[in-house]
């Protein structure tokens, strides 16, 4: 298989918050385009560690991360996300003070100053989540959880991504709405986006994934299509305890 | 104490409009300082040093060259913008990404020997002779009785116009919306593809202009001279500690209030009183509202 057809490769990826002490470890991933790929492993294992890397929020000590055949290890989050990867950080990241629309404009700033553009795909996202153009002068902060990570979904998933990094979607959400949240990735992967997949429901995770990454201590212990590992949930999940 | 002046109006009325002059030109100082703070929680030391260098500028312009005294306030506010943004990039982000998360007590540290160097610099430069002018706009009108200089006029107008245009460009404009974004969460406004660290520079940068601005638009109020700047920064911090850290609008108002608390102090009282008064304002707002009487509670997830 040839470099084009994957998305992100990772190899012998080292890196951490302090010098000389990883987080993670001689990782090496290939996540093919337009494919879900699921992260699993116990709390401090290093997933999110690791898509923080791919981002740059954590320069690697070692290793190549090639996005789209070009090695951006160490490059600028702001660098990255510009070249269309797009990451739904752990807990919520909208900015509470600012209003939803103010919200989804910066989800734009590449294209800031095309105003056309922005305002078309700010009209897209009202299209696709009605709530958000009801509250659209509202402080985001005011808005409920769930409101919440819907405005962070449509504000990363209307620059048209490439490359989506979703860390823990559905953390805190009623059953419902995290069910809802799946059936987006479901989406994401019709449409060809590529899928980074980290979430606690580790079952749902492998269900939804192509191909599944399991983590342990900064290492890749075991990797596997979806569909294989998912025959083996119970011991997977068994060995996180 | 003479409480029977409460009695009469017209004295009501001056202490007012003595104060609420006073007030916006404390109110003014802070906003810069607070600004930084907010976005950056840099505690800028430096500050007055800058108030002073925006006094030099007005000089050097409005008196030296004789042009007219706006010109005087635009070069004080657009050479501290630059002035300010050369040192963020050039001493304040490597000291931000070099020291880690432990960079601010460097930071404030630097600017203390920032402060240090500017006020001797200017002493070797300009001399220790103060240079200053008597007024911006001469003349004075009568409100009811109550006498109002054109200059305490300008002074509101340059207030109203400053917050103002502060306050449009943090509200309509993609950069004040990615300046508020950062404020509140700088990880996730990385994320979405602002270079933060440019966002700093113009930032700070913004905040040595605010100041610039004041210094040249207060050069008659205090002279150009390289220590004039002590009494600047410590009524910047008053106005910052008392509306609220880091609150731009808070600075304003609490500039306001202790413009008016000192003016009618100092007219009920008697001179030096309205020092005692703002200083036990200060330690009961640090006391029973440390976070500032405009803080708003902190929304960051």
């Amino acid at each position: 298989m040839t470099t084009e057809s994957f998305c992100l490769q990772v190899e012998g990826l080292k890196s951490g918050y302090e010098r000389d002490v990883p987080v993670i470890e001689d990782i090496n991933m290939r996540v093919s385009s337009g494919s879900v790929t699921g992260l699993i492993g116990a709390n401090g294992a290093g997933k999110s560690s690791l898509l923080k890397t791919i981002l740059g929020y954590l320069k690697p000590e070692a290793g190549r991360i090639l996005y789209e055949g070009k090695d951006i290890a160490g490059l600028r989050p702001d660098l990255s996300s510009s070249l269309g990867i797009s990451y739904l950080m752990e807990g919520h990241s909208i900015f509470p003070g600012l209003s939803v629309e103010e919200n989804l404009l910066l989800g734009m700033w590449p294209w800031r100053r095309d105003r056309a553009r922005v305002r078309l795909a700010i009209e897209r996202a009202f299209e696709r989540a009605p709530m958000l153009r009801q509250r659209r002068r509202a402080s985001a902060g005011l808005l409920s959880g769930g409101q919440q990570r819907i405005l962070e979904l449509e504000r990363i998933y209307m620059t048209n991504p490439s490359l989506i990094m979703l860390d823990e979607p559905s953390l805190g959400l009623a059953p419902n709405l995290a069910g809802e949240m799946f059936d987006r990735i479901e989406d994401f992967r019709k449409e060809g986006i590529t899928v980074i997949l980290i979430d606690q429901n580790v079952r749902r995770v492998i269900e939804t994934s192509d191909y599944v990454y399991v983590l342990q201590l900064g290492k890749i212990m075991t990797e596997g299509k979806g569909e294989i590992l998912s025959r083996d949930v119970e011991n997977i999940v068994k060995d996180f305890i | 104490m003479n409480l029977e002046l409460l009695t009469y109006p017209v004295i009501v009325g001056q202490f007012f409009v003595d104060g609420l002059g006073r007030g916006l030109m404390y109110g003014l100082m802070g906003m810069g300082l607070a600004l930084i703070f907010g976005i950056m929680g840099l505690i800028n030391f430096a500050h007055g040093a800058f108030f002073m260098i925006g006094t030099y500028l007005m000089y050097t312009v409005a008196v030296q060259l004789g042009l007219p005294f706006p010109i005087g306030i635009i070069a004080a506010a657009v050479g501290l913008f630059c002035f300010g943004a050369l040192l963020e990039r050039g001493l304040i982000s490597p000291l931000r990404r070099f020291m880690g998360e432990n960079w601010l007590v460097d930071g404030y540290v630097m600017t203390i020997g920032l402060l240090i160097v500017l006020e001797n610099l200017a002493l070797i430069i300009m001399g220790p002779r103060g240079h200053g002018i008597s007024s911006l706009v001469g003349g004075r009108t009568s409100l009811f009785g109550v006498m109002v200089t054109y200059e305490r006029i300008l002074v509101l107008v340059a207030a109203i116009v400053i917050s103002g245009g502060l306050w449009a460009l943090l509200r309509f404009t993609n950069i004040g919306r990615a300046i508020r974004a950062t404020s509140e969460y700088p990880e996730a406004a990385m994320a979405l593809g602002i270079d933060t660290r440019r966002i700093y520079t113009i930032t700070f940068a913004l905040g040595s202009a605010l100041i610039g601005a004041v210094g040249g638009l207060l050069l008659s109020t205090y002279m150009a001279h390289p220590s004039i700047g002590s009494d600047v920064l410590l009524k910047s911090f008053i106005v910052v500690i008392v509306g609220g850290l880091g609150n731009v609008w808070g600075a304003m108002i609490a500039g306001i209030l202790l413009g008016l608390v000192e003016s009618y102090a100092q007219g009920i009282a008697s001179a030096g009183w309205q020092n005692s008064i703002v200083s036990a304002i200060v330690i009961l707002v640090l006391i029973f509202r440390p976070g500032g009487l405009f803080t708003k509670a902190t929304t960051r997830p």
